[in-house]
C-alpha cells in the first residue's frame, strides 16, 4: 500500500504544469528523433543532456525519458514505411513490417499494430518496475557473463532458420554476419581485427548502416529493377480508423503472445549492458517459434511487428530501472540519462527512493503519463503517416536515397557509414537476386560482437572450460532451452524429409 | 551514434529559449579576441555516451553553458572505438583547429602505446588537467578479507578472478602492478565494456576484485544491505570527508604499488595550437575549474582537485606516459 502512496506522490510531481510541458517537450523531440533513421535515442537524449543544467533534476530526468519513449515508438515509421531502420531498435521490424505495408498494402494496419505494441509492452513493463523495482534490479545481478552467453545463444536459436530455404545459404549468411560483427577492436585482447590498417575500421562496423543499406538502398534496387511493378501504387485504399480498430482486434487475438514477450523484453531490459535491440530479436523469434505458422514470418505476419516492438518497449522501461536502482545502467540510453543524475548531483542507487522519493515517484509517474502521450500522438498520426505510401514512387526513391544517407551520415559524421550503407546496398541487391536470406546475416551482426564478448569472458572466468555453461542453474536451463530450440527445426526437417520418400513408395 | 545537424540545431535553439526566460535578453558576448573562437567548439569524447569520460564531458559543457563562460558554445561529440584511437585520430587531423578539443583519461597512454598509430602522445597540444580520479581495491561485501594484506594472501594462494574496463587499458595496469608487487597469482582478469558493468560483476559476485573509483562502486557502497566493500585507497592519503572518510591506503596496509596511480581527467588539443589559442582554453577550463558547481561535482564524486596546466601539466604527461610505458614492458604487452 505504502507504493500506492508514493505513486500518488509521484504523480503530484509529474502533473505540475511544468513538468508536464517537458514531458511534452520530450515525446515530441524523441518522436522526431526517432523517425530520422541513423540519429538514435541514444544521441538525442545525449545531445540534450547539457541542456538540462537550466531545470531541475526532476523537470529534467522526465524530458531525457521523455525523449527516449518517442524515440521507441518513433523508430517504427521509417522502418515500415521505407525499409530503413529508424532505430537499432527496430531493425528486427524489418522483417514483417515492411511487407505488411509494402506486399499487403496495409502500412496504416503496421503501423498501428506497432504503436499499439509498443503502448501494451510499455504500460505492462511500467506496472512491474513500479511495485518491484529494487528487488528485479537485485535479482538481475545474478546474471553474469555465462547466464548473458545463454540468452544470447536462445536468441539465435530461435531466429536460425529464418525465411525458409537452403540452410547452406543460411549459414553462410550467419558466417559473413560474424565476420563483419569482428571488425575492429578486440575488447578482450585489445587487438584491432581485420581493419587492414585503417583507422576508419578500428571502431568496427556498425550495424546500422549496414542495415540501412540492405534493406534500404538494396529494396529500392530491387524494385527498380523491377521498374516499380511492386512498388507502392495502389496502395493506402482504406485510411484511417479501420487500421487501428483493425490492430486492436489482432491484440486481442495475440494477446498472450504479446504479454510474453513483453515479460521477456523486461527482463532483458533490465540485465544490465542488453537494452532494446537484442530484447526485440529475441521476442521475434521467439514469436515464430511459438507460432504455428511459421511460413507466414517475413510475409507481413501481425505477430512479427508486435512482438519485438512491445518487447523493444519493455526493455527501454526495464532499462531505466537497474540504472535508478543500482546505478548501472541497462541499456545505451539509460547509461546517458544515468550521467545527467551524475551532473544533477544525484547518486543513483536504492537510498535515491529513500533520499529523493519526489524525484524517483514523479519519475515513475511521468513513464506512464509519458506512454500515453505518446501512444496518443502516434495513433492519430496513422492516418497521415500512411498517406505518404500513396505518394508516387518516382518521387518517393530519391526522397527514400536522400533519408538513408542522411541517415547512416548523421550516427557518427562520417562518410565511412555513408559509403559501408552504399556497400552493402549492392551486396543486399545482389543477395536478394542471388536468393540468399537476409534476417540471419542481420542477426548475426546485431548479436555477434556482443555474444562474443560474454563467450569470452566466461571462459575467463571458468579457464576456457565449457562446463561453466551448464554448472550454473540459470544458464543451464536456458542453454538446455536453446539446444531444445537448435534441435528441433533439424528434427522437423529430418522427419518431413522422411516422409515424402515414404508417400512415394 | 552522434551529433548531427539538426539536433545540434535543436539544441542550440533550446539553449537560447531557456537563457532567454531564464537570464532576460542579455545576450552572451565575450571579448572578440584573435584566439577565441568564432564558431562552436567541438569537445571530442572517446567513449560511448554514459562512460566516466562522457560524464565529465558534458558536465562541463553545462558548466560553460551555465556561466556563459565562453563566447561560443562547446558541443560534446562521441567518437567511441579502438579505446580511444579513433577519437584521437579526429582530433589529430583538426591540426592547429582551436575550435576540437577532446577529454582524455588513461587510455590516452595504454592506446597509444599499446597500438601502432601513425601518432604519439607528444603530438597532440596539452591544455590542462581538472581532476584526479582514484584507484579503490573492492570486494564484495561478503568476502572474508577485510584489509589488503588478507586480499594479498588469498592472492598467493589461489588465481581470483578480477574485472575492470577494457583490456590492457587502466585497471589491468593496476592489477598488473598489484600484482608484481605482491607476488600473488596471476589474475583472471574479465574486461568488461565500463566501470557500471564493473561494479555490477562484483555486486553480482561474478568476480573476487576490482579497481573501481569510488563514484563507479558509491551506488552498490550505499546499498542498504550493502553490497560492496572498499578495502583501500591507491592514492597516498585517506579521503578526508565524504563518503569513504578515513578509508586507509593501501601502502598502509602493506600493499604498496610503488607509484601513487590515478585516472587522469585531462583536456587536449590538435597538434599545434599556438600559445595564444592554449590560454583561451586554459583560462576557460580554469573558470570551470573554480566554479562552484565543479567543486560540488568532484566532492561527491570523491575527486581529487588538482588543476594543472603549461609546464606542470607537461611534466605530469611525460611522468605518466613513462609509468604507462614501464608497466605495459614488464607485462609483457609490449616489446
Amino acid at each position: 500500500m505504502d507504493t500506492f502512496a508514493h505513486l500518488a506522490l509521484g504523480f503530484q510531481v509529474a502533473l505540475q504544469p511544468f513538468n508536464l510541458l517537458m514531458l511534452f517537450f520530450g515525446v515530441a523531440l524523441g518522436l522526431v528523433i526517432g523517425v530520422l533513421p541513423g540519429l538514435g535515442g541514444t544521441s538525442g537524449v545525449a545531445i540534450l543532456l547539457p541542456v538540462t543544467v537550466f531545470v531541475p533534476p526532476t523537470s529534467a530526468v522526465i524530458f531525457l525519458c521523455g525523449i527516449y519513449w518517442g524515440a521507441l515508438f518513433g523508430g517504427v515509421v521509417t522502418t515500415i514505411l521505407f525499409n530503413i531502420p529508424g532505430e537499432p531498435w527496430s531493425v528486427a521490424l524489418l522483417f514483417d513490417g515492411f511487407p505488411l505495408a509494402k506486399q499487403k498494402g496495409r502500412p496504416g494496419l503496421a503501423l498501428s499494430s506497432s504503436f499499439v505494441a509498443s503502448f501494451v509492452g510499455a504500460l505492462v513493463a511500467t506496472v512491474l518496475f513500479t511495485f518491484f523495482a529494487v528487488l528485479l534490479a537485485d535479482w538481475a545481478l545474478a546474471f553474469g557473463p555465462p547466464e548473458l552467453f545463454a540468452v544470447f545463444l536462445l536468441a539465435f536459436a530461435t531466429l536460425t532458420g529464418l525465411e525458409s530455404g537452403s540452410p547452406l545459404k543460411s549459414i553462410a549468411m550467419i558466417g559473413l554476419g560474424l565476420l563483419l560483427a569482428s571488425i575492429g577492436f578486440d575488447t578482450v585482447t585489445g587487438a584491432p581485427r581485420l581493419t587492414f590498417g585503417r583507422s576508419e575500421l578500428l571502431g568496427g562496423i556498425g550495424f546500422v548502416p549496414v542495415t540501412i543499406g540492405l534493406f534500404g538502398i538494396g529494396e529500392l534496387l530491387a524494385s527498380a529493377e523491377e521498374q516499380g511493378t511492386l512498388s507502392f501504387q495502389g496502395l493506402a485504399a482504406r485510411v484511417g480508423l479501420t487500421d487501428v480498430l483493425d490492430s486492436i482486434k489482432a491484440l486481442r487475438d495475440r494477446i498472450w503472445l504479446v504479454l510474453g514477450t513483453t515479460l521477456v523484453g523486461f527482463w532483458i531490459g533490465v540485465l544490465p549492458g542488453t537494452g532494446a535491440t537484442p530484447a526485440s530479436f529475441l521476442a521475434y523469434g521467439l514469436a515464430r517459434s511459438w507460432s504455428k505458422d511459421k511460413e507466414d514470418f517475413g510475409k507481413g505476419e501481425i505477430s512479427g511487428i508486435m512482438a519485438p516492438q512491445s518487447s523493444a518497449d519493455a526493455a527501454g522501461v526495464g532499462s531505466i530501472l537497474p540504472m535508478i536502482a543500482l546505478g548501472v545502467p541497462g541499456s545505451p540510453t539509460a547509461a546517458v540519462i544515468m550521467a545527467g543524475l551524475f551532473i544533477w548531483g544525484l547518486q543513483p542507487g536504492p537510498q535515491l527512493f529513500i533520499t529523493n522519493p519526489d524525484f524517483v515517484w514523479g519519475l515513475i509517474a511521468s513513464i506512464y503519463l509519458g506512454q500515453l502521450l505518446t501512444f496518443t500522438i502516434c495513433i492519430l498520426g496513422v492516418p497521415l503517416l500512411a498517406s505518404i505510401m500513396r505518394v508516387p514512387y518516382a518521387i518517393m526513391t530519391p526522397f527514400i536515397v536522400v533519408i538513408s544517407i542522411l541517415g547512416s551520415y548523421s550516427l557518427s559524421n562520417s562518410m565511412t557509414d555513408v559509403w559501408i550503407t552504399l556497400i552493402f546496398g549492392l551486396v543486399g541487391f545482389w543477395l536478394r537476386k542471388q536468393r540468399y536470406p537476409m534476417a540471419p546475416l542481420v542477426v548475426a551482426i546485431v548479436l555477434g560482437d556482443s555474444m562474443e564478448k560474454v563467450l569470452r569472458q566466461s571462459l575467463i572466468m571458468s579457464d576456457a572450460s565449457l562446463t561453466i555453461f551448464f554448472t550454473r542453474p540459470i544458464a543451464l536451463v536456458t542453454m538446455i532451452a536453446a539446444i531444445g530450440l537448435f534441435a528441433l527445426p533439424v528434427m522437423q526437417g529430418l522427419r518431413r524429409r522422411r516422409l515424402p520418400s515414404r508417400q512415394a513408395a | 551514434m552522434n551529433r548531427s545537424a539538426l539536433p545540434t540545431l535543436i539544441t542550440l535553439m533550446l539553449v537560447c529559449a531557456l537563457l532567454a526566460v531564464a537570464c532576460g535578453p542579455a545576450a552572451p558576448s565575450g571579448p572578440a579576441t584573435a584566439a577565441s573562437p568564432t564558431r562552436p567548439v567541438e569537445f571530442v569524447i572517446s567513449t560511448e555516451p554514459g562512460g566516466g569520460s562522457d560524464i565529465y564531458a558534458r558536465f562541463i559543457q553545462g558548466v560553460i553553458e551555465k556561466n556563459k563562460l565562453s563566447p561560443q558554445p562547446f558541443l560534446a561529440v562521441n567518437k567511441p572505438g579502438g579505446a580511444g584511437a579513433v577519437a584521437f585520430q579526429y582530433v589529430f587531423e583538426k591540426k592547429g583547429d582551436m575550435h576540437y578539443t577532446m577529454i582524455t583519461l588513461n587510455s590516452f597512454f595504454t592506446t597509444l602505446i599499446g597500438q601502432k598509430l601513425p601518432f604519439q602522445y607528444t603530438d597532440f597540444t596539452p591544455i590542462a588537467n581538472l581532476a584526479l580520479d582514484p584507484f579503490f581495491l573492492w570486494v564484495n561485501e561478503d568476502a572474508p578479507w577485510k584489509t589488503a594484506g588478507d586480499f594479498t594472501a588469498a592472492a598467493k594462494a589461489n588465481a581470483l578472478t578480477v574485472t575492470g574496463t577494457g583490456s590492457k587499458q587502466e585497471d589491468e595496469v593496476l592489477f598488473s602492478l598489484i600484482q608484481a608487487k605482491s607476488g600473488a597469482k596471476p589474475f583472471k582478469y574479465v574486461p568488461q565494456s565500463g566501470g557500471g558493468a564493473v561494479a555490477a560483476a562484483l555486486a553480482g559476485k561474478q568476480a573476487d576484485a576490482t579497481v573501481n573509483n569510488p563514484s563507479e562502486g558509491l551506488s552498490f557502497y550505499q546499498a542498504s544491505p550493502r553490497k560492496l566493500r572498499p578495502i583501500c585507497t591507491f592514492a597516498n592519503s585517506s579521503p578526508t570527508a565524504g563518503p569513504y572518510k578515513d578509508l586507509p591506503t593501501c601502502k598502509s596496509q602493506g600493499l604498496d604499488v610503488g607509484i601513487e596511480y590515478f585516472i587522469m581527467r585531462s583536456v587536449m588539443g590538435p597538434p599545434g595550437l599556438t600559445p595564444e589559442q592554449v590560454k583561451f582554453h586554459v583560462d576557460l577550463l580554469k573558470k570551470v575549474y573554480d566554479s562552484t558547481e565543479w567543486r560540488d561535482f568532484a566532492e561527491k564524486n570523491v575527486l581529487d582537485l588538482k588543476f594543472l596546466a603549461g609546464a606542470d601539466f607537461q611534466k605530469f604527461l611525460d611522468d605518466y606516459n613513462k609509468l604507462h610505458l614501464d608497466v605495459m614492458k614488464q607485462a609483457g604487452w609490449i616489446q
